[in-house]
């Protein structure tokens, strides 16, 4: 993934709470389209979905944190797409990396069917480019979006129905 | 998290009054929507059209209230933009009838 010096169109905090999983999604959201002018609803919506899963991950299983900047959202505009940036102060992944991203099976009886496991699925279908590392203590996912963000005059991608 | 229902003849209409099915709330919205299949009629039409948002938790939340109505079928209406992408991406959306508006569920036969 392409590293940029330039600053960040947003950037916030929150620490490792669930209940600061909302307003933070609520400022993400609300600054990313104050820099789109409200254009491309659509993208916002891939960016929130896959932000969301992202730090319920991080509540739920690097552990709660209760210091401010215990995670971090930077979200800046690339040449080919919207770049966000999230990095949290908990434990590392395990085994390096995320975990498997494949959606659970749904052919299968109804007393079967999943009630989990749909997290990371969903932010590999939503992103263009998933990057995991450790560095400095701190857990850092980068993720691209390939829909438009600052001003980058891209259709947004309407090829994803599965049929 | 509110739901509020009525019933129309064999259907009752379970109406989420809360703008996200999240992390948040997917437990107590999974335990009203127990409450409100105790009693219902044999086909259950949730109408999502205030929902705006959900996360893998909400869709874990509405999968288990399907598998709690027993002999009961659940259908979903009214569905909004980035929850129908996250229906689609998942394919939850083949597991459930999936009506564009409750007037429109409440027209079709039950399915």
């Amino acid at each position: 993934m392409p590293r940029t010096k330039a600053e960040p169109l947003v950037a916030l905090s929150c620490r490792g709470r669930l209940s600061e999983v909302r307003p933070a999604l609520a400022d993400l959201r609300a600054a990313l389209a104050a820099q789109t002018g409200g254009a491309c609803a659509e993208g916002l919506d891939s960016v929130e979905i896959a932000v969301a899963e992202v730090l319920n991950n991080i509540v739920e299983h690097a552990g709660p944190s209760d210091r401010r900047g215990a995670i971090r959202i930077e979200v800046r505009a690339g040449a080919c797409g919207l770049l966000v940036r999230v990095s949290d102060d908990g434990r590392p992944m395990p085994n390096g990396a995320p975990p498997c991203a494949a959606l659970p099976a749904l052919d299968v009886p109804c007393v079967d069917l999943p009630e989990g496991g749909f997290g990371w699925g969903l932010v590999q279908a939503l992103t263009a480019e998933l990057h995991y590392r450790r560095a400095a203590g701190r857990n850092e996912l980068a993720l691209r979006f390939a829909c438009p963000g600052g001003g980058v005059a891209e259709p947004p991608d309407a090829a994803k129905t599965p049929d | 998290m509110q739901l509020d229902s009525r019933d129309d003849g064999a259907t009752r209409i379970v109406a989420v009054r809360e703008p996200r099915i999240d992390a948040a709330v997917a437990i107590r919205f999974k335990d009203l929507m127990r409450a409100e299949s105790g009693d219902a009629p044999p086909r259950v039409v949730l109408d999502l059209g205030a929902v705006e948002f959900i996360d893998s938790s909400g869709l874990g939340a509405i999968v288990a209230a399907m598998k709690q109505m027993e002999d009961r079928t659940l259908e979903l209406a009214a569905v909004t933009p980035a929850v129908d992408k996250v229906f689609r991406l998942t394919r939850i959306d083949r597991i459930f009838t999936i009506h564009p508006s409750v007037e429109a569920a409440l027209a079709a036969p039950a399915g």
